[in-house]
């Protein structure tokens, strides 16, 4: 019974951490804004081999489970950053690998091609100028060569995280439902370890905001309603976290209850998160409110995230049916 | 006064059975439990429906410090009595004067030498089970000259010491457990101070890596309140909304069970729970809350009646005001664990 990160893990997200913090800079983001896709960033990606975290060491991935992965998404969410490392490293590989597309998979691997995936069924693709994009069409998984299709780009809360629709055809991939289910989990999962380190990564800016902003003659963050504000944010933070990492335990290990924690993660999350964009951008008052300030990168980012992969009240009803309330 | 006997017979046959201090030495009736099993144990009494141990405080609270300051003849003397619910522990903590500000205590203690000992005058307040307890322990200001939590002595004391006087008055939840307890020239000898005098502040502080710095209410409790409201919505056909409330609530306990786990393995990797405590203080206390709103809106009407859970809803509201009010421990949160300045 030990809910925790082993020192072999910490040395895993360290190493993330480190990757992201040089080359995931707030102007990356803002470039990402402006159409540019973060091409160096992805290949030091590529580099460390993370697009195959989760793929088997014999067909040349890494061998992590979810529990490495949801560390390195928390980082990845940290650092805000516009690329699609959350849909490759816990959906498109490893069911490229399910379905024994080596050819793909290799390229993926190499950042020969870049891919993206949505099962939420909401028809929209996040990052649409990617190679390739899995989606879901009915039960099954199809695979969508994202070149040859003609996209809708949508004008979207968050520039930096690109968004469009496609009327391409695909094909269907041959794979197990519970292959399916797992990959969907996997993108609820780490669409919930992004919003963790979102907000993380939000209450930390404001919490060195307010400790510089003065004004009555003392810092901000010396008034008992903003520092409650803020205990607040990681009061949620704190308790939503255990849900996550051990919701990465349970799908790794393909408990029975993998689905109830993944959902209970996703849903703890979104409230953590929406909380900490909210009471963040109250707390640095009026310039939090303006885009040249980092904060709204992140702030955006987590509103977008939180309407992907299914909404919260989408899986707090599911959560409801699986606890039978 | 009813419960309270069954309650201390039932106790009583715990320890009997070696379940009373699961996580103490053995020699003081304890089984040496880790971390890991205490939880379990905590988790299994609240499911099989044990019910508030009116021990707690002494086991919880005071009996870390005795272990850690006493000396072998307290624990001795105390340990075991306090274990088999012979001797009933109260935590004379607050003042009229002295709540969230625990240091402005003024209740003194004044040296008496030729008898070799201390006579205590003052008053404390709010002390839970004051009335039924056997023995109280809390703070007494013994160096005159000093101010807040400088020369504080930390005293253990019977309650059948002549100058030692009990008033009980009822709490919100209509328990007639609360009690002022007066101090009127109260001698008691040095045998009855724990650690050295004048520090009584930082003994009283001092959180280990025991249940005590971990959490005061173990997760087991209100997995079992879950459990019995999910029977109660099940009985009382809830609305859509009171179901969203129930699985919010599922997501709270669910929580609060895995942040112990993994506080757990932290202490148990070697680190200290710090502050952490305070996350967990206001997360357990406002979820115990929220569970009990539910039940009253579930009850409908039938919660104007007098029973378990309107007694338990007014009970948890209790919930964010003692062991430190949630404005206290927000404003640990704030400044310990963000670095945000003090006021």
């Amino acid at each position: 019974m030990y809910l925790g990160f082993d020192s072999e893990q910490r040395e895993i997200i360290s190493a993330a951490h480190d990757l992201l913090e040089d080359c995931c800079t707030p102007n990356v983001i803002r470039d990402s804004w402006a159409g540019e896709f973060p091409t160096s960033l992805w290949q030091q990606f590529v580099q460390m081999g993370a697009p195959l975290a989760l793929v088997s060491e014999a067909h040349e991935g890494m061998g992590f489970s979810f529990v490495e992965t949801v560390g390195i998404l928390e980082e990845v969410g940290r650092f805000a950053v516009p690329a699609p490392i959350m849909e490759t490293i816990n959906v498109v590989a490893p069911i490229l690998e399910a379905a024994q597309e080596w050819e793909l998979l290799e390229a993926v691997g190499a950042g020969k091609i870049i891919a993206t995936a949505n099962f939420d069924r909401s028809g929209f693709i996040s990052y649409p100028k990617a190679d390739v994009a899995l989606v879901l069409q009915g039960a099954q998984v199809k695979l969508i060569e994202m070149k040859e299709s003609s996209t809708t780009f949508e004008r979207t809360i968050d520039g930096a995280r690109p968004v469009g629709r496609t009327d391409a055809p695909g094909r269907i991939l041959e794979l197990d439902d519970l292959v399916i289910q797992r990959a969907w989990m996997g993108g609820v999962l780490g669409t919930a370890a992004e919003l963790l380190g979102l907000a993380e990564q939000m209450l930390q800016m404001t919490v060195d905001y307010v400790k510089v902003r003065e004004q009555f003659g003392r810092p901000v963050g010396s008034f008992q309603a903003v520092k409650h504000r803020l205990a607040n944010v990681l009061i949620e933070i704190e308790t939503a976290r255990p849900l996550v990492y051990a919701a990465s335990w349970s799908l790794s290990e393909g408990e029975p209850e993998a689905e109830r924690d993944v959902v209970a993660a996703r849903v703890a999350i979104a409230r953590a998160a929406l909380n900490a964009a909210r009471s963040c951008l109250q707390s640095h008052g009026g310039i939090g409110y303006t885009t040249e300030y980092d904060l709204s990168l992140w702030m955006k980012r987590s509103w977008a995230l939180n309407a992907s992969w299914g909404s919260a009240s989408q899986h707090r009803e599911r959560l409801s049916v699986l606890l039978g309330v | 006064m009813d419960e309270f006997q069954q309650i201390i017979e039932f106790e009583q046959l715990m320890f009997k059975e070696g379940w009373a201090v699961v996580s103490w030495p053995k020699e003081y009736g304890g089984r040496e439990a880790t971390l890991w099993e205490w939880l379990i144990f905590e988790e299994e009494y609240f499911r099989a429906g044990g019910p508030h141990r009116v021990t707690q405080n002494g086991i919880f609270l005071l009996a870390p410090s005795l272990f850690a300051y006493g000396t072998k003849e307290q624990q001795d003397r105390i340990l075991p009595r306090m274990a088999a619910g012979l001797d009933i522990w109260a935590q004379g903590w607050s003042e009229p004067g002295a709540g969230s500000d625990l240091a402005g205590l003024t209740s003194r203690a004044e040296r008496d030498e030729q008898r070799g000992g201390w006579i205590l005058n003052g008053q404390k307040t709010w002390t839970t089970r004051g009335a039924l307890s056997t023995h109280i322990f809390g703070l007494f200001r013994s160096d005159p000259e000093s101010q807040r939590h400088k020369g504080l002595t930390y005293f253990l004391i019977p309650v059948d010491t002549p100058g030692v006087n009990v008033r009980s008055f009822a709490r919100l939840d209509g328990v007639e457990e609360f009690a002022d307890v007066f101090f009127e020239d109260a001698f008691v000898d040095d045998s009855c101070v724990l650690g050295q005098p004048g520090s009584g502040w930082s003994i009283a502080m001092a959180t280990t890596g025991t249940e005590r710095g971990l959490t005061l209410r173990s997760p087991g409790r209100f997995l079992a309140t879950w459990e019995r409201l999910a029977n109660l919505a099940q009985g009382r056909e809830a609305t859509a909304t009171q179901r969203g409330s129930l699985v919010d609530s599922w997501l709270d306990v669910r929580a609060y069970q895995l942040f112990t786990l993994a506080s757990v393995s932290k202490v148990v990797d070697g680190k200290e729970m710090g502050s952490e405590s305070s996350i967990n203080k206001v997360h357990w206390s406002e979820s115990d809350v929220r569970m009990h709103e539910l039940a009253m809106d579930l009850l409908g009407a039938d919660a104007v009646i007098d029973d378990e859970w309107s007694r338990g809803f007014q009970f948890s509201l209790a919930g964010p005001i003692y062991a430190g009010t949630n404005e206290i421990q927000r404003n640990i949160v704030a400044e310990r664990l963000l670095g945000l300045p003090k006021g």
